[in-house]
């Protein structure tokens, strides 16, 4: 009993490091630690320190994309939506939003498992044969939603190119650069580049009212279980293809973007006990240390839900301290320490061809931030490979 | 030049370097010791060749032992072991057994 708890602490204590270093995915880790997890055999102990760490980085990982690579309010349409939070002092209220939408999937999940568990085995077959029609479909709307269209085509287009080029090229792990360089030191440098000041942080009570609290938990439950079985597509797509058809003010889009991103890790463990696929690489490595089967997918839900009730407090103090301290020190200098700590981990785990995705990655999401275009269209750098995969 | 022009055509040079540099990559030559149908994948182990090939499709390929292959692909670590994920295949010739 000590060995399990043990393993889910350890788990945790790694998501909790995945999670606070920008760019580092925990696909990443999953795969890094493969080895040393099957030579230790124990396979329940593995399971559970995986599902730990997979489900702690998803309450933690708001806290870097909110309180680091600020863009100043010129650029607000490019910015992440937890960014605009932090310019007004409220990035402690960015994060406890995400945190309610964490909470929310955690419950929603134990609504999903029995409907999934029915519908799923079912209806993937069809949707597995239709999946490069529906990423299109997908996409459409997502450019559709946008009042200026030729810009995030452009970028769309040209994340597509690079990603199926790193995909298809000699660098190990190319996912690694090809996202940092995308999401994680773009973002950096333009804040740097900008100048960012970051206003003091407040540490005030979240005011939401719980009515407010219903419809992204209703849209979490219809989208993340579709979002789950569609490859290539992230939690800000699936958020804002949801607020497609379901308005949400900016506090509930919070609160989305944070329940999607649980629950599809969540979700993920179970697609892979029913339809023996899954989009993450977390369950991938959890399949490829052990069988799942009924029992191991007990053990992970197990293990989500003690791991979401230590992640609560976890997640508030981390995001307090990032609080009360952001604007003490210098955020240039924050800066360069993180580029340096994501250049490193990219030559140590993707090589010199990975460096070259990284700055060209980095290179199209400055772009994308200057030419004010929502960030989340460089997911074509995993779509459009993904769309070619699936089409027939 | 505004900065986001300037961005863009690094953006693009980068993209076409790497096009550049995928293109180049060393491919595998070798003849065919054993060929493996699966659900929704092929694998293919050559005569000079340790790790073993992979093709993720549910075609029957026009493929025997003893064919002379060229392919391209990438490395993949499965359980451990290094395999490589196939891209492109071409049958160069057949080596009639010499047994």
């Amino acid at each position: 009993m000590l060995s399990l708890i043990l393993a889910m602490f350890l788990g945790i204590f790694a998501g909790t490091i995945t999670g606070l270093i920008p760019g580092i995915h925990i696909n990443l880790i999953a795969i890094i630690l493969l080895p040393f997890l099957i030579a230790i055999q124990n396979t329940t102990l593995a399971v559970i320190f995986i599902s730990a760490m997979a489900i702690t980085h998803t309450f933690i990982d708001f806290i870097p994309s909110t309180f680091l690579g600020a863009p100043n309010e010129d650029t607000a349409l490019g910015v992440l939506p937890g960014h605009k939070f932090l310019m007004q002092g409220k990035g402690h209220e960015a994060i406890k939003l995400t945190l309610i939408g964490s909470i929310i999937a955690v419950i929603s999940l134990i609504i999903i498992i029995p409907i999934f568990i029915f519908t799923v085995p079912k209806i993937y077959p069809t949707i597995s044969q239709m999946m490069g029609f529906i990423l299109i479909w997908t996409t459409i709307l997502l450019i559709l939603n946008e009042k200026q269209k030729i810009i995030p085509i452009i970028i769309f287009l040209l994340a597509g190119i690079l990603g199926f080029a790193a995909l298809n090229s000699t660098a190990t792990q190319p996912i690694l650069p090809l996202l940092t360089g995308l999401f994680g030191s773009s973002s950096i440098i333009y804040s740097m580049k900008n100048k960012t000041v970051i206003p003091e942080q407040k540490i005030e009570k979240l005011s939401i009212q719980k009515k407010e609290i219903i419809k992204p938990t209703l849209t979490t439950i219809i989208v993340s279980p579709i979002c789950s079985l569609l490859p290539g597509l992230g939690s800000s797509q699936a958020a804002i293809i949801s607020s497609m058809f379901s308005k949400q003010n900016r506090e509930q889009f919070l609160i989305l973007l944070g329940s999607i991103n649980t629950l599809v890790i969540s979700i993920s463990f179970l697609t892979l006990f029913l339809i023996q696929k899954s989009r993450t690489g977390t369950a991938i490595a959890i399949s490829q240390i052990t069988q799942i089967n009924p029992s191991t997918l007990t053990t992970v839900i197990i293990t989500i839900v003690a791991t979401s009730i230590i992640c609560i407090p976890l997640t508030i103090s981390l995001s307090k301290l990032f609080a009360r301290n952001i604007n003490k020190i210098s955020y240039t200098k924050i800066s360069l320490i993180t580029l340096t700590i994501l250049i490193t981990i990219t030559i140590i785990f993707s090589g010199i061809f990975g460096l070259l995705i990284l700055v060209t990655s980095t290179l199209l999401g400055i772009t994308c931030i200057e030419l004010q275009a929502k960030k989340s269209f460089l997911m074509g750098a995993l779509l459009i490979p993904t769309i070619i995969y699936y089409l027939p | 030049m505004k900065q986001s022009k300037l961005f863009f055509i690094l953006s693009l040079i980068g993209i076409l370097a790497i096009i550049i540099l995928t293109q180049n990559q060393n491919p595998i030559t070798g003849k065919i010791t054993s060929i493996d149908y699966s659900n929704n994948k092929i694998t293919i182990q050559l005569e000079n060749h340790s790790n073993e090939l992979i093709i993720f499709t549910s075609k029957i390929l026009n493929l025997s032992i003893n064919d002379n292959i060229i392919v391209e692909g990438k490395q993949k670590k499965y359980k451990n072991e290094t395999q490589i994920i196939i891209n492109k295949i071409e049958k160069l010739s057949h080596s009639p057994d010499k047994s």
